[in-house]
Protein backbone atom coordinates (compact mmCIF):
# COMPACT_ATOMS: atom_id res chain seq x y z
CA UNK A 1 0.00 0.00 0.00
CA UNK A 2 1.24 3.50 -0.83
CA UNK A 3 2.55 5.64 2.00
CA UNK A 4 2.10 9.39 2.15
CA UNK A 5 3.91 12.05 4.07
CA UNK A 6 1.49 14.33 5.94
CA UNK A 7 2.24 17.56 7.78
CA UNK A 8 0.26 19.91 10.02
CA UNK A 9 0.51 23.71 10.17
CA UNK A 10 3.22 23.70 12.82
CA UNK A 11 5.42 21.46 10.67
CA UNK A 12 5.01 18.12 12.45
CA UNK A 13 5.33 15.34 9.89
CA UNK A 14 4.19 11.74 9.91
CA UNK A 15 4.04 8.91 7.42
CA UNK A 16 0.60 7.48 6.85
CA UNK A 17 -0.89 4.68 4.78
CA UNK A 18 -3.19 5.69 1.92
CA UNK A 19 -6.28 4.29 3.66
CA UNK A 20 -5.66 6.45 6.74
CA UNK A 21 -5.26 9.73 4.84
CA UNK A 22 -8.82 10.82 5.61
CA UNK A 23 -8.24 10.38 9.35
CA UNK A 24 -5.01 12.35 9.17
CA UNK A 25 -6.74 15.15 7.27
CA UNK A 26 -9.42 15.37 9.95
CA UNK A 27 -6.62 16.06 12.47
CA UNK A 28 -5.17 18.82 10.29
CA UNK A 29 -2.41 16.75 8.70
CA UNK A 30 -2.46 17.24 4.93
CA UNK A 31 -0.46 15.24 2.39
CA UNK A 32 2.74 16.91 1.25
CA UNK A 33 3.45 17.16 -2.46
CA UNK A 34 6.74 18.24 -3.94
CA UNK A 35 8.00 19.37 -7.33
CA UNK A 36 11.58 18.69 -6.36
CA UNK A 37 12.41 22.13 -5.07
CA UNK A 38 9.31 23.06 -3.10
CA UNK A 39 6.96 21.18 -0.84
CA UNK A 40 3.29 22.03 -0.35
CA UNK A 41 0.46 20.71 1.77
CA UNK A 42 -2.63 19.87 -0.26
CA UNK A 43 -5.92 18.24 0.60
CA UNK A 44 -6.51 14.72 -0.72
CA UNK A 45 -9.18 16.07 -3.08
CA UNK A 46 -6.57 18.31 -4.74
CA UNK A 47 -3.81 15.70 -5.04
CA UNK A 48 -4.79 14.84 -8.60
CA UNK A 49 -4.66 18.52 -9.59
CA UNK A 50 -1.29 18.98 -7.82
CA UNK B 1 100.85 10.21 27.00
CA UNK B 2 100.42 7.67 29.77
CA UNK B 3 98.06 10.01 31.61
CA UNK B 4 95.87 10.34 28.49
CA UNK B 5 95.68 6.55 28.03
CA UNK B 6 94.78 6.19 31.67
CA UNK B 7 91.98 8.76 31.35
CA UNK B 8 90.62 7.02 28.24
CA UNK B 9 90.59 3.68 30.02
CA UNK B 10 88.78 5.17 32.99
CA UNK B 11 86.21 6.73 30.66
CA UNK B 12 85.54 3.40 28.95
CA UNK B 13 85.15 1.65 32.28
CA UNK B 14 82.67 4.32 33.43
CA UNK B 15 80.63 3.96 30.24
CA UNK B 16 80.54 0.18 30.67
CA UNK B 17 79.44 0.60 34.29
CA UNK B 18 76.70 3.07 33.33
CA UNK B 19 75.42 0.75 30.60
CA UNK B 20 75.24 -2.18 32.96
CA UNK B 21 73.46 -0.10 35.60
CA UNK B 22 70.82 1.07 33.08
CA UNK B 23 70.22 -2.52 31.93
CA UNK B 24 69.73 -3.65 35.54
CA UNK B 25 67.39 -0.70 36.23
CA UNK B 26 65.29 -1.47 33.13
CA UNK B 27 65.08 -5.12 34.07
CA UNK B 28 63.88 -4.36 37.60
CA UNK B 29 61.34 -1.84 36.24
CA UNK B 30 60.00 -4.46 33.83
CA UNK B 31 59.80 -6.97 36.65
CA UNK B 32 57.92 -4.62 39.00
CA UNK B 33 55.50 -3.69 36.19
CA UNK B 34 54.87 -7.38 35.48
CA UNK B 35 54.44 -8.04 39.16
CA UNK B 36 51.83 -5.27 39.48
CA UNK B 37 49.91 -6.57 36.44
CA UNK B 38 50.06 -10.08 37.81
CA UNK B 39 48.79 -8.93 41.20
CA UNK B 40 45.90 -7.01 39.63
CA UNK B 41 44.93 -10.06 37.58
CA UNK B 42 45.07 -12.27 40.65
CA UNK B 43 42.74 -10.00 42.65
CA UNK B 44 40.23 -9.38 39.82
CA UNK B 45 37.28 -11.83 40.12
CA UNK B 46 36.64 -11.54 36.35
CA UNK B 47 40.23 -12.30 35.28
CA UNK B 48 41.09 -15.56 33.52
CA UNK B 49 43.34 -16.54 36.40
CA UNK B 50 40.50 -16.16 38.93
CA UNK B 51 38.05 -18.04 36.69
CA UNK B 52 40.52 -20.90 36.21
CA UNK B 53 41.14 -20.98 39.95
CA UNK B 54 37.39 -21.16 40.71
CA UNK B 55 36.88 -23.86 38.08
CA UNK B 56 39.63 -26.04 39.53
CA UNK B 57 38.27 -25.68 43.08
CA UNK B 58 34.71 -26.35 41.96
CA UNK B 59 35.68 -29.53 40.09
CA UNK B 60 37.87 -30.85 42.89
CA UNK B 61 36.05 -29.54 45.98
CA UNK B 62 32.43 -28.87 44.98
CA UNK B 63 31.27 -28.60 48.60
CA UNK B 64 33.81 -25.88 49.31
CA UNK B 65 32.56 -23.98 46.26
CA UNK B 66 28.92 -24.42 47.34
CA UNK B 67 29.65 -23.16 50.84
CA UNK B 68 30.43 -19.71 49.42
CA UNK B 69 26.93 -19.41 47.97
CA UNK B 70 26.39 -16.12 46.11
CA UNK B 71 29.91 -14.98 46.98
CA UNK B 72 31.51 -17.70 44.88
CA UNK B 73 31.69 -15.41 41.83
CA UNK B 74 33.71 -12.90 43.88
CA UNK B 75 36.43 -15.38 44.89
CA UNK B 76 39.71 -14.47 43.18
CA UNK B 77 42.93 -16.29 42.43
CA UNK B 78 44.60 -14.33 45.24
CA UNK B 79 42.31 -16.09 47.74
CA UNK B 80 44.21 -19.37 47.42
CA UNK B 81 45.50 -19.21 50.98
CA UNK B 82 42.01 -18.78 52.43
CA UNK B 83 39.93 -20.95 50.11
CA UNK B 84 39.62 -23.73 52.67
CA UNK B 85 38.57 -21.29 55.37
CA UNK B 86 35.21 -20.21 53.90
CA UNK B 87 34.18 -18.18 56.94
CA UNK B 88 37.27 -16.01 56.94
CA UNK B 89 37.14 -15.55 53.20
CA UNK B 90 33.42 -14.70 53.32
CA UNK B 91 34.21 -11.94 55.78
CA UNK B 92 36.93 -10.61 53.52
CA UNK B 93 34.59 -10.63 50.53
CA UNK B 94 31.89 -8.85 52.52
CA UNK B 95 34.51 -6.29 53.57
CA UNK B 96 35.48 -5.71 49.94
CA UNK B 97 31.83 -5.24 49.02
CA UNK B 98 31.32 -2.70 51.80
CA UNK B 99 34.44 -0.77 50.80
CA UNK B 100 33.26 -0.69 47.19
CA UNK B 101 29.81 0.50 48.30
CA UNK B 102 31.33 3.22 50.49
CA UNK B 103 33.59 4.39 47.67
CA UNK B 104 30.65 4.49 45.27
CA UNK B 105 28.61 6.48 47.80
CA UNK B 106 31.40 9.02 48.39
CA UNK B 107 31.78 9.40 44.61
CA UNK B 108 28.04 10.05 44.31
CA UNK B 109 28.23 12.58 47.16
CA UNK B 110 31.10 14.40 45.44
CA UNK B 111 29.15 14.51 42.18
CA UNK B 112 26.10 15.85 44.03
CA UNK B 113 28.15 18.62 45.68
CA UNK B 114 29.59 19.62 42.29
CA UNK B 115 26.11 19.75 40.73
CA UNK B 116 24.84 21.86 43.67
CA UNK B 117 27.74 24.32 43.30
CA UNK B 118 27.07 24.61 39.57
CA UNK B 119 23.37 25.25 40.19
CA UNK B 120 24.19 27.90 42.81
CA UNK B 121 26.50 29.72 40.38
CA UNK B 122 23.85 29.53 37.68
CA UNK B 123 21.22 30.91 40.05
CA UNK B 124 23.51 33.76 41.17
CA UNK B 125 24.19 34.75 37.55
CA UNK B 126 20.47 34.66 36.73
CA UNK B 127 19.64 36.77 39.79
CA UNK B 128 22.29 39.29 38.73
CA UNK B 129 20.82 39.65 35.24
CA UNK B 130 17.23 39.84 36.46
CA UNK B 131 18.24 42.31 39.19
CA UNK B 132 19.78 44.66 36.63
CA UNK B 133 16.86 44.26 34.24
CA UNK B 134 14.40 45.07 37.05
CA UNK B 135 16.47 48.10 38.14
CA UNK B 136 16.68 49.48 34.63
CA UNK B 137 12.98 48.99 33.94
CA UNK B 138 11.99 50.54 37.29
CA UNK B 139 14.19 53.57 36.59
CA UNK B 140 12.79 53.88 33.05
CA UNK B 141 9.27 53.84 34.55
CA UNK B 142 10.24 56.59 37.02
CA UNK B 143 11.89 58.66 34.28
CA UNK B 144 8.91 58.23 31.98
CA UNK B 145 6.57 59.40 34.75
CA UNK B 146 8.75 62.42 35.47
CA UNK B 147 8.78 63.44 31.81
CA UNK B 148 5.05 62.85 31.51
CA UNK B 149 4.38 65.05 34.56
CA UNK B 150 6.98 67.79 34.22
CA UNK B 151 8.72 67.44 30.87
CA UNK B 152 12.46 67.23 30.27
CA UNK B 153 13.36 70.58 31.83
CA UNK B 154 12.40 72.78 34.75
CA UNK B 155 13.96 76.12 35.54
CA UNK B 156 13.65 75.68 39.30
CA UNK B 157 13.85 72.75 41.69
CA UNK B 158 15.65 69.41 41.65
CA UNK B 159 13.84 68.07 38.58
CA UNK B 160 16.84 68.29 36.22
CA UNK B 161 19.24 66.71 38.73
CA UNK B 162 16.75 63.94 39.53
CA UNK B 163 16.31 63.23 35.83
CA UNK B 164 20.08 63.22 35.28
CA UNK B 165 20.61 60.88 38.23
CA UNK B 166 18.05 58.37 36.91
CA UNK B 167 19.65 58.45 33.45
CA UNK B 168 23.03 57.86 35.09
CA UNK B 169 21.72 54.84 37.04
CA UNK B 170 20.09 53.36 33.94
CA UNK B 171 23.31 53.80 31.93
CA UNK B 172 25.44 52.19 34.68
CA UNK B 173 23.14 49.17 35.00
CA UNK B 174 23.01 48.83 31.23
CA UNK B 175 26.82 48.88 31.01
CA UNK B 176 26.97 46.11 33.63
CA UNK B 177 24.39 44.12 31.73
CA UNK B 178 26.44 44.44 28.54
CA UNK B 179 29.77 43.51 30.13
CA UNK B 180 29.18 41.37 33.21
CA UNK B 181 32.85 40.60 33.87
CA UNK B 182 34.10 44.15 34.49
CA UNK B 183 33.09 47.25 36.41
CA UNK B 184 31.05 49.82 34.48
CA UNK B 185 33.67 52.07 32.88
CA UNK B 186 32.84 55.82 32.65
CA UNK B 187 33.35 55.77 28.87
CA UNK B 188 30.79 52.97 28.49
CA UNK B 189 28.32 54.74 30.78
CA UNK B 190 28.74 58.02 28.86
CA UNK B 191 28.21 56.26 25.56
CA UNK B 192 24.91 54.81 26.78
CA UNK B 193 23.87 58.15 28.30
CA UNK B 194 24.30 59.81 24.91
CA UNK B 195 21.60 57.49 23.52
CA UNK B 196 19.18 58.38 26.34
CA UNK B 197 17.30 61.58 27.22
CA UNK B 198 19.02 64.62 28.69
CA UNK B 199 17.57 67.43 30.80
CA UNK B 200 16.92 70.41 28.53
CA UNK B 201 15.02 71.26 25.39
CA UNK B 202 16.92 68.96 23.07
CA UNK B 203 13.95 66.54 22.75
CA UNK B 204 10.25 67.14 22.95
CA UNK B 205 8.47 65.26 25.72
CA UNK B 206 6.92 62.76 23.32
CA UNK B 207 10.28 62.11 21.60
CA UNK B 208 11.94 61.61 25.00
CA UNK B 209 9.27 59.09 25.96
CA UNK B 210 9.66 57.30 22.60
CA UNK B 211 13.41 57.08 23.24
CA UNK B 212 12.68 55.44 26.60
CA UNK B 213 10.22 53.03 25.01
CA UNK B 214 12.79 51.95 22.42
CA UNK B 215 15.45 51.70 25.10
CA UNK B 216 13.23 49.29 27.01
CA UNK B 217 13.32 46.95 24.00
CA UNK B 218 17.10 47.28 23.92
CA UNK B 219 17.22 46.27 27.61
CA UNK B 220 15.26 43.09 26.89
CA UNK B 221 17.62 42.21 24.03
CA UNK B 222 20.71 42.94 26.14
CA UNK B 223 19.39 40.83 29.01
CA UNK B 224 18.81 37.91 26.64
CA UNK B 225 22.35 38.44 25.32
CA UNK B 226 23.67 38.47 28.90
CA UNK B 227 22.26 34.97 29.42
CA UNK B 228 24.11 33.79 26.32
CA UNK B 229 27.39 35.47 27.40
CA UNK B 230 27.20 33.65 30.73
CA UNK B 231 26.37 30.36 29.03
CA UNK B 232 22.89 30.23 30.58
CA UNK B 233 19.68 29.18 28.94
CA UNK B 234 16.88 31.73 28.90
CA UNK B 235 14.38 31.43 31.78
CA UNK B 236 11.60 29.06 30.83
CA UNK B 237 13.56 27.38 28.04
CA UNK B 238 14.67 24.61 30.42
CA UNK B 239 11.13 23.34 30.79
CA UNK B 240 10.76 19.90 29.27
CA UNK B 241 9.03 20.03 25.94
CA UNK B 242 5.90 17.93 25.70
CA UNK B 243 6.57 15.06 23.36
CA UNK B 244 4.43 15.05 20.29
CA UNK B 245 2.17 12.05 20.61
CA UNK B 246 1.95 9.90 17.54
CA UNK B 247 -1.63 9.72 16.27
CA UNK B 248 -3.24 6.32 15.79
CA UNK B 249 -3.34 6.74 12.01
CA UNK B 250 0.41 7.48 11.70
CA UNK B 251 2.85 4.73 10.71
Amino acid sequence: MATFKVRNESGTTFDVDADKLQDAEKDGFLPVVSNGSEEHRVSTADIAAA
Amino acid sequence: MLARQDAERKGKLQAFDDGRKTAVDNRSFELSEKEAMNKAEQSDPNSNASKAFRDSIKSNFPRIADSFGKNWENVTASDQALIFKPLELKEQIEGRKQTAALLAESRRDAQGVKADEKNEKKKAAMFEIEDRRTNINANIDALDKMIEDNGTYETFGSHNQDLDRLVDQIATDMAKLQDPTSVARPAEVDQIKRTLVKPGFQNSNSTARDILKNFRGEVARRADGAYKIRGLSLPGSDAPKSESKKPSWAK
